[in-house]
């Protein structure tokens, strides 16, 4: 630290009102940066404006016109009715559970793995190391593969079709688990704890008054991410789902998708769906991530550095 | 400082209960793969043992454009509409589900609407899903159905599913600039290979087809009688694209293509549907809805944006050595039914009904496979001004033309096909030099789902 200091210390100073930031660059090497940026943004933000865009034209005019040409605030109105008209309004439903599911395993998950990680940081007990290992471990499964045996499971349960088959093993968390696990071990004194236990606090108390207002940064981080997941689940609850009225909007889109001819142009039929209409739906499932990321950024920057330094 | 002890082993405990609850939920115990050999058993001995039960209630899959066909069906039966609950569903997941089902020894739906190369998928032994409709469908009835349009839903004789609508492939052609060129429409394939040369020679940028994705299988060589996908018995298959019949056809093609009568573009390439926006699409073979769905003479149709009068429609050509012409198809569903069904009888009434009532059949999207809803659907078609005639009579006199010796296989041969032969196409080559490649991988896929291949 002490170094970096010195070093930060002896840089030249930056001239006042200086707008292009060289950072010893060069004004070449300057440029070229924000060229460089420049072309990385119009290579990925092309796609998602146009993405933007495209419920805003009709069929013909997302192929006869210009890419990035707008349509009419109509059309999109339109594409919204032609949407939610889709199977007696099946679209809003499948949103309605899409925010169920995901906020049940979110729930659900943080509610597990907080006090899991938070037990496996502060408390010594027999069979601790192994356990984290088995964290470890299931972290590395892929989820898909553990999907069949999970139907299997919840059919003998009579769970599957139910929505309890997509929020309950959804809210199975190991990742986060681990992240809880490292974030309490490296960012709890334990002198703190030490001296809460001497005014008597009991381990839920230390836990609930001290280890829970201690992990905003991690409750940001492990939100996200678990919304992120769960939002955009689809493998689980295409396998445990048969009644349409329960999919969630990523098993939804793909009927929606596969049974209009709005990308199987083989498709026969005088449904209204069109390229527009999926669009609009693709926004749909897009939109809610973005707008959870901008809230929890700051927390999942912090969040994602947790045990990168030790102190 | 260490926690008083009792708190270590509550917190403790906790912890591995929950660690522990985790773990079980996300491995499969030994009861449960025990219970899944023992299901998948009793799936076996439920085809003879079910209990037909006539209050009970039936799942039926279908797509959302045919939704609205089982609401139909409900409307007309006001008695049975409570017992029977519509799932949208995708019916590319249907084999994958019957496997899943198959192994929990229930979920099945009683009735899903699919194509018959679906149906043959679950038809396998793994699957054995689908129930003989033989005893529920009358002859009557079955012969009142397009000749050989059940055919590919006969499997060992049993009727595995009922035909809903068909995809035959027609002549499509632009009757107006026909007339301006003064071409004749062709009748047989020399004649078309005959016309595609003097268009090149005479029109060049006009075409008269497309050699561009996966439907061009089924479009000529299907149509050629040419034995990819020849069953001889269940699991016998011949596959031999050096047989005559498949060489006169990819010689036609070659030809064709190498002089750009025929575009090696998709016939839903944008590229291609702008030849057609632009007139330059002289004919077209194709299936028997795309005079509706694909042509359209509407804003927003992908071919004609305005109906004048310029489509017309021609019999399938007719390879001068055979005895009649026999035609391909891009499509055409069926309904089948679950030999797991409790209530076979409201399930086979309702398939019976889909297929052959006027109330659905006779405004249905595409043409029904059921000759009298046939007659009432013509309506729809004939009212369209893009036409510069009707075309249901052609329409429905080709429908019994689809050649019956090309099979729903278990293998996919139209994904092979356009990864191996359009493949190498884009890349400049031949159809004719591709061929062998394809055989090579089609009898590898037909090994591997279970057939024993001959090539005579």
């Amino acid at each position: 630290m002490r170094h970096a200091a010195k070093t930060h210390a002896s840089a030249p100073a930056r001239p006042r009102g200086s707008r292009l930031r060289t950072n010893g660059l060069g004004p070449l090497g300057a440029a070229i940066r924000v060229v460089l940026l420049l072309l990385l943004a119009v290579f990925f933000g092309l796609p998602l404006l146009w993405l933007l865009l495209a419920p805003t034209k009709t069929n013909t005019q997302l192929t006869d016109w210009m890419p990035l040409a707008f349509g009419s605030f109509a059309r999109v109105g339109e594409a919204w009715k032609n949407l939610t008209d889709f199977s007696d309004g099946v679209v809003l439903r499948w949103g309605l559970n899409s925010i169920f599911y995901t906020f049940g395993s979110l729930l659900l998950g943080l509610a597990v793995t907080l006090p899991a990680g938070y037990g496996l940081a502060t408390l010594r007990f027999a069979g601790r190391r192994t356990l984290i290992w088995l964290t470890l471990i299931t972290m590395i499964i892929p989820s898909s593969a553990l999907v069949l045996p999970l139907f299997l499971e919840l059919s003998y349960v009579r769970l599957a079709n139910t929505p309890w088959s997509v929020i309950l093993p959804a809210a199975f968390f190991p990742f986060g688990v681990y992240l809880a696990y490292i974030y309490y071990a490296t960012s709890l004194p334990n002198d703190l704890l030490a001296a809460a236990r001497i005014d008597g606090c009991n381990e839920w108390q230390l836990f609930t008054n001290i280890g829970l207002p201690l992990s905003r940064a991690l409750l940001g981080l492990l939100t996200f991410v678990s919304f992120t997941a769960n939002w955009n689940n689809y493998f689980l609850p295409y396998v445990m789902l048969n009644n349409s009225r329960l999919f969630n909007l990523p098993v939804g889109l793909q009927v929606l998708m596969t049974g209009t001819s709005a990308l199987r142009p083989t498709f026969a039929t005088d449904l209204p769906i069109r390229r527009a209409e999926v669009a609009l739906a693709g926004l749909l499932l897009v939109v809610p991530v973005a707008l959870v990321f901008l809230y929890s950024q700051r927390f999942v920057v912090s969040g994602a550095l947790t045990g990168a330094t030790k102190e | 400082m260490h926690p008083p002890r009792c708190s270590r082993v509550a917190a403790a405990s906790s912890t591995v209960l929950i660690s522990f609850g985790m773990l079980l939920a996300a491995c499969g115990t030994a009861p449960i793969t025990s219970s899944t050999s023992a299901t998948a058993s009793s799936g076996e001995a439920a085809a003879t043992s079910a209990i037909a039960n006539d209050a009970a209630p039936i799942t039926v899959w279908v797509d959302a454009t045919r939704e609205a066909a089982v609401k139909l069906y409900q409307e007309a039966h006001p008695d049975v509409a409570d017992k029977i609950i519509i799932e949208i569903a995708d019916r590319a997941q249907f084999p994958a589900k019957v496997l899943l089902f198959n192994n929990t020894g229930s979920g099945w739906p009683d009735v899903v609407f699919a194509e018959p190369e679906v149906v043959v998928q679950v038809a396998d032994a793994s699957r054995n899903f689908p129930a003989d409709l033989t005893p529920y469908v009358s002859k009557e009835i079955l012969d009142q159905f397009a000749p050989g349009s059940n055919a590919p839903c006969t499997f060992d004789g049993k009727l595995f599913c009922l035909r809903n609508d068909l995809a035959q492939v027609v002549l499509w052609y632009n009757k107006p600039l026909m007339d301006q060129f003064g071409y004749t429409v062709p009748t047989t394939w020399e004649e078309y290979t005959a016309l595609g040369e003097q268009v090149a020679q005479d029109h060049p940028g006009y075409v008269i087809g497309a050699f561009g994705d996966g439907q061009a299988l089924n479009t000529y060589y299907w149509a050629g009688q040419c034995p990819v996908n020849q069953l001889q018995d269940a699991n016998t298959v011949k596959i031999n694209l050096a047989d005559a019949k498949c060489v006169r056809v990819t010689q036609m093609v070659d030809k064709l293509i190498a002089n750009g009568s025929i575009s090696k573009l998709g016939p839903f390439d944008p590229a291609f549907a702008e030849l057609a926006n632009d007139d330059k699409l002289l004919m077209l073979p194709a299936a028997s809805w795309y005079g509706e769905y694909v042509f359209g003479g509407k804003p927003d149709s992908s071919y004609y944006k305005e109906a004048k009068g310029q489509l017309s429609v021609a019999a399938p050509l007719k390879w001068q050595a055979d005895d009649k012409a026999y035609t391909g198809a891009q499509g055409g569903a069926a309904w089948t039914m679950s030999r797991h069904t409790q209530n076979p009888k409201l399930a086979a009434d309702l398939i019976v009904w889909l297929t052959t009532a006027n109330e659905y059949q006779g405004t249905a999207p595409t043409l029904p496979a059921y000759l009298p809803a046939a007659d009432t659907w013509s309506k729809t078609v004939s009212s369209n001004p893009v036409y510069a005639s009707d075309p249901f009579p052609v329409l429905k006199a080709s429908s019994g033309l689809i050649d019956p010796q090309w099979a729903n296989v278990r293998f996919a041969k139209d994904a092979t096909f356009t990864s191996v032969v359009i493949g190498a196409l884009t890349e400049g080559q031949t159809v004719e030099s591709a061929l062998p490649e394809f055989q090579t991988q089609l009898t590898a896929l037909a090994e591997a789902a279970g057939y024993q291949v001959v090539n005579q």
